[in-house]
């Protein structure tokens, strides 16, 4: 899952984003508002860590300007200002969740699953298609019943199928939803993962669109007998 | 002792005592009276008497006023006695009730006797030798008439005195209504409330000590709204580097090889660091701020708080690779000034620290003293007048800012040099870029 952390503060920013990578998501992490706003106009993000109290903006202004232009990619508040009326402010103007520092990166990371999980509209925590289970929060893939063994790097490629369960993906797609800017990446990449995920789960798992990309395979619903 | 009492005491001690005064002035001025009157009597009723004596025949046994009728009214005559004599002492004429006047030959006009054991007041009237005339009054009827004086005077008095004593007593309770009232007020209220105490209704005694008493309560709240903001920034301000110190512990404990590991430990004593620079510059801060403007005698020699100051820098001189050089008037002592040199030397390691940490690294931050001001120069970006004008806010930090500062050092710096006189001035340089500050004299009309 790829985030996009803006905190101007070197060594919070710092934490975050390496923290939250060791945890399993691709992050960029920004230390102003408008080096994020180019990012997130960009790069496809499925939430932002957003600090309020920002060099050259108030943080506030920026989710303001964002769901004004008809951004709706999930925002969570990460602030010092624990005031009542500044939670409400927050909240109001478009965030989906709010937390004041300090926090546990554990919460921080379910906390951004869950708001990921309602802006897609799956309100369940473990993702069911056909005989494939994925639960987001222990990285736990189940294929019939048993424990598939996955590295994060195959985790997230599945996750991202699994997220867009109708829709080919080119691999500048998976490659964007996967990887953050600062990553240097092998350019077959993404293949590789492709091709382990057919051997680990099922061949049929992953669909290749000739010409286009990858879509979730219709072999896992025909994994019933 | 309580203001009531004190007054009470004053009025019933001094109302009979004012009286007493005015009664014995009486007292004196009915007795001079008194005197003239009974003195005038005495002398005509010797001058009637002798007036007669021709037609009298004053010769063998002396004569007695025949006995007074039965009915003399409310005549008293045993208090006056008449008696004359012929020139040889020879008793012509006397009345029966008085007492027996002594004769003496010598004796003209007021002569005191004791007769009978009272004392008598006796006017001697000598004609030419043939005969005298005594005309004797008991003292005893002048201060009969005194006391009964005395004693109409006294009795309404203390009939009256419990009626005053309660009307006082009333009336100085009623007078110190309205400080009740106050008192009443003030202890009505509750804990924190410092709103002012209404001025107008109170009487113009108690005006001017109101008025004071709002004024320190209004200086009171004032504090208390500073240390409550203070308080409430810090607490803010802790939050991100705990958060951060949380986070980079974190990711340690995530690490996945020694390598990551020993960096979040880097950074874990960085981000310490940092939060004691914070703390101990919000001690600072509270200190300075909490201080009312002291009386300072000692004279500053600024070459010891300035080696002061930058032993304090040597650190983030290393860090920065960037160096100070010192510069000082040609002659004369630079800025004279009677002062706190550990308060002046942490203005300057301010203000080096923050010249030093928004320059480039490797740069030339100067600290220059002339003889009226102390001027620090830095190459840095200088300040818009929007970041000048949000100087001294606290936890302020200008945008873009790389180094961690606690964003506090500017409120620390104005509030020493307000201490001492003195005033911070924040401008770009003229020179080429960067931020130049001046540390000078404050004009006199607008010190405190």
């Amino acid at each position: 899952m790829r985030i996009l952390i803006v905190e101007d503060d070197a060594l919070l920013g710092d934490g975050l984003a390496r923290g939250l990578r060791a945890l399993g998501f691709a992050v960029d992490w920004f230390r102003d508002g408008s080096a994020a706003d180019q990012a997130l106009a960009n790069a496809p993000y499925e939430a932002i860590v957003l600090d309020l109290s920002l060099p050259g903006g108030d943080g506030m202004d920026w989710l303001a300007r964002w769901r004004r232009r008809g951004d709706a990619t999930p925002v969570l508040i990460l602030t010092a200002r624990d005031a009542l009326d500044a939670r409400i402010a927050g909240l109001d103007t478009g965030a989906d969740d709010y937390l004041i520092k300090p926090v546990e990166l554990a919460e921080l990371a379910a906390r951004l699953r869950a708001t990921t999980r309602r802006a897609r509209g799956r309100p369940e925590p473990v993702w069911r298609h056909g005989a494939l289970e994925y639960d987001p929060a222990a990285k736990a893939v189940r294929w019939r019943g048993e424990a598939v063994e996955l590295t994060s790097r195959e985790l997230a490629l599945l996750e991202v199928l699994l997220a867009n369960p109708r829709r080919v993906l080119s691999k500048q797609q998976l490659f964007e939803k996967l990887y953050a800017w600062d990553h240097a990446i092998e350019s077959n990449a993404i293949e590789v993962y492709v091709h382990h995920l057919r051997r680990k789960i099922d061949p049929g798992i992953v669909r290749t669109v000739r010409g286009v990309g990858y879509a979730l395979g219709a072999a896992a619903d025909g994994g019933k007998p | 002792m309580t203001l009531q009492r004190r007054l009470l005491v004053l009025l019933l001690a001094g109302a009979p005592l004012i009286w007493a005064m005015a009664v014995g002035f009486a007292l004196w001025r009915a007795r001079a009276e008194i005197n003239e009157l009974f003195d005038t009597q005495q002398v005509r009723l010797a001058q009637q008497v002798a007036a007669m004596l021709p037609s009298a025949s004053l010769s063998g046994a002396p004569a007695r006023l025949p006995p007074r009728p039965a009915d003399s009214g409310a005549a008293q005559l045993d208090d006056l006695s008449i008696a004359v004599w012929n020139g040889r002492g020879e008793l012509l004429l006397a009345d029966r009730e008085g007492a027996a006047l002594p004769f003496d030959a010598r004796a003209d006009g007021f002569v005191d006797h004791e007769l009978g054991g009272a004392p008598w007041r006796v006017y001697y009237l000598r004609g030419d030798g043939s005969w005298h005339v005594a005309v004797g009054q008991a003292m005893e009827e002048r201060r009969d008439l005194l006391r009964d004086l005395l004693a109409s005077q006294l009795l309404p008095w203390l009939l009256m005195l419990p009626v005053l004593l309660a009307a006082i007593a009333a009336a100085v309770r009623r007078g110190l209504q309205p400080v009740r009232q106050i008192v009443r007020e003030v202890q009505q209220r509750r804990a924190g409330s410092l709103a002012p105490i209404a001025v107008g209704a109170a009487p113009a005694e108690l005006q001017p000590l109101l008025a004071a008493m709002n004024d320190l309560f209004s200086r009171i709240e004032r504090a208390l709204e500073h240390e409550r903001r203070l308080t409430a920034d810090a607490a803010h301000e802790l939050r991100t580097p705990l958060a951060a110190l949380r986070a980079q512990w974190e990711v340690a404990q995530l690490a996945s090889n020694d390598d990551e590991r020993r960096r979040a430990h880097q950074r874990i004593g960085a981000g310490i660091d940092r939060l004691s620079r914070l703390v101990a510059q919000l001690l600072a801060l509270a200190n300075v701020e909490s201080r009312e403007a002291p009386i300072f005698t000692e004279s500053v020699d600024w070459h010891r708080v300035v080696e002061r100051a930058l032993s304090d820098c040597l650190v983030l001189l290393d860090e920065t690779g960037s160096e100070v050089t010192v510069t000082w008037p040609h002659e004369g002592a630079p800025l004279p000034l009677t002062g706190d040199e550990a308060l002046l030397a942490t203005l300057v390691r301010n203000l080096v620290e923050n010249a030093l940490r928004y320059s480039p690294r490797g740069s030339l931050v100067a600290l220059r003293f002339a003889r009226e001001a102390l001027v620090v120069e830095d190459p840095g970006p200088g300040l818009d007048a929007e970041q000048r004008s949000r100087l001294g806010d606290r936890f302020h930090r200008p945008a873009g800012q790389e180094q961690a500062g606690s964003g506090l050092g500017i409120s620390i710096v104005q509030r020493i040099a307000e201490l001492h006189g003195l005033q911070a001035r924040f401008d770009n340089r003229d020179d080429g870029p960067g931020l130049r500050v001046t540390i000078e004299r404050r004009p006199a009309a607008s010190r405190r």
